[in-house]
């Protein structure tokens, strides 16, 4: 698997970069939980990805590249998740979403060459399986939807904003049927789940995909933000949800903002699990059955 | 009132849902995309032995069900209550039909069971996963008479039905599987 995905990218001249693990920052996404360590007095967080140490690089003149590298997300343990996992990152610059869609599928066809490509708008796709409006919809009425149904949700989950209520109508309803016998690519996602995409000219919604296969969600992309200040403003407003969830807050990434600030060519992103590409191509449900030493064995 | 993370959550782990006592089966981490983390568990009610699903918010605290699994031994049954001691401090404590439910037929006397307390009140019984019990009714075995498999049903001392093979007679003593209620051997007199 490896050596394919580096003849690929080897093909298509992207160069392959190894960024450190440790840095001084990292994301603030208010569902992420970092792990961190000490030396020299200082303290580092472990890389949850590598996006800002290559946003770096490709904003002092790398052209396009990709890195396989070990990624760290404490309290993340399941069936899909371990808290140590590999990812497949990529960048490639000049490209449009469109554009990087059609790069992850033509990887994708290494192994799977006969499946079709489904592209699904996340809130079409919504109202056609629930009924529900993504816009219109009352949010009393998307957690009577939830109660209604087969999962019995707690209230402190009920309690949760649109985006999270809608994160559950989708993992128990709409998820685990995407990708059956084909790819399928989820996008159009509403503005407020943009996370480090672009937004579209009516401010809508983001330039995000996210990539299906047999339920499992297996990559996540962007065409990425250039701006500096939203980005900046995006980070403020994480490091505040933050503050309402009691999680700690992270350090913003100056770095990152000072490279944005001098210049990210225009470019499209998107994260890759290895590990859960393995589960699919040995046809195994559960992670731990693909990496050597889960967690518990760690 | 004690509680715990779903962080902590793990098979056997012992809640309270809807006021009654429950027991975890199974534990599921779900995150979709980016969003909110959740865990959907999969828990029997010991009260009323049913399974249902759960789903809580990572991080979210439930309240911790007093649930303790004890070694007693059964000393007897009245009309009313099965009635069970601690071994090492002979405190005794009455089990009603409904705590002992189906291990009550594999009880004579002085077995080693688990009984199961929910704030020091008997909920169920565990019988031991084998008891040596004497059969007291069975039809003669008929050598060569395969029609029921080479097995027989046969009434055991405390009542219990379970098959057999054909040699087995009244008055033999015999090994059962209590989780399965199968003959395993006879036992040798």
């Amino acid at each position: 698997m490896y050596k394919k995905v580096r003849e690929f990218f080897d093909r298509r001249d992207v160069l392959e970069v190894d960024t450190p693990i440790l840095s001084l920052a990292a994301s603030p996404d208010p569902m992420l939980d970092h792990l961190q360590c000490k030396t020299d007095q200082r303290s580092y967080y472990l890389q949850s990805s590598p996006e800002f140490a290559m946003k770096r690089l490709l904003a002092s003149g790398s052209g396009s590249i990709y890195q396989i590298c070990h990624c760290f997300r404490a309290a993340e343990s399941g069936r899909r998740h371990n808290p140590e996992f590999v990812m497949l990152e990529w960048y490639r610059v000049g490209f449009q979403l469109q554009h990087l869609i059609d790069d992850l599928v033509n990887l994708l066809h290494i192994w799977w060459p006969q499946r079709p490509v489904q592209i699904c708008d996340y809130q079409q796709l919504l109202t056609e399986r629930t009924g529900l409006d993504y816009e219109q919809t009352r949010l009393d009425d998307v957690r009577a939807y939830l109660g209604a149904g087969e999962q019995v949700y707690s209230q402190e989950l009920l309690q949760g904003e649109r985006d999270d209520l809608y994160n559950l109508v989708f993992a128990a309803e709409i998820e685990p049927t995407l990708g059956t016998e084909c790819i399928c690519v989820l996008t159009n996602y509403p503005a407020s789940q943009a996370q480090l995409a672009q937004l579209s000219d009516d401010g809508k919604h983001a330039h995000r995909f996210e990539v299906y296969l047999d339920g499992i969600e297996l990559a996540n992309g962007y065409q990425e933000l250039l701006d500096w200040h939203q980005q900046a403003e995006r980070f403020m407003h994480q490091n505040t949800q933050r503050d309402q969830l009691c999680r700690p807050r992270v350090n913003v990434d100056e770095r990152l903002l000072a490279a944005l600030d001098h210049g990210l060519p225009a470019c499209s992103g998107v994260a890759l699990g290895l590990d859960r590409l393995l589960m699919l191509l040995a046809g195994r449900d559960h992670i731990d059955d693909v990496i050597e030493f889960a967690i518990d064995r760690a | 009132m004690a509680t715990v993370s779903t962080n902590e959550f793990r098979g056997g782990l012992k809640l309270m849902i809807d006021g009654d006592p429950c027991s975890i089966i199974e534990n599921e981490f779900v995150k979709p995309g980016k969003g909110q983390a959740f865990n959907r568990v999969k828990i029997r009610n010991l009260m009323t032995g049913r399974v249902i699903e759960r789903t809580y918010k990572s991080g979210e605290s439930v309240e911790i069900a007093d649930v303790v699994d004890t070694d007693m031994q059964f000393l007897y049954s009245d009309d009313e209550y099965w009635h069970f001691m601690l071994p090492d401090t002979f405190e005794q404590i009455a089990a009603d039909e409904k705590a002992v439910g189906e291990a009550a037929k594999w009880l004579k006397g002085q077995e080693d069971c688990v009984v199961t307390l929910w704030e020091g009140r008997p909920i169920s019984v565990t019988p031991p996963n084998f008891v040596e019990l004497e059969i007291t009714d069975t039809d003669p075995g008929v050598r060569g008479d395969t029609s029921g498999g080479g097995v027989k049903p046969a009434t055991l001392e405390t009542g219990a039905v379970v098959r057999v093979p054909l040699f087995i007679d009244i008055g033999v003593v015999v090994k059962v599987d209590t989780r399965k209620g199968e003959y395993v051997s006879r036992v040798k007199g």
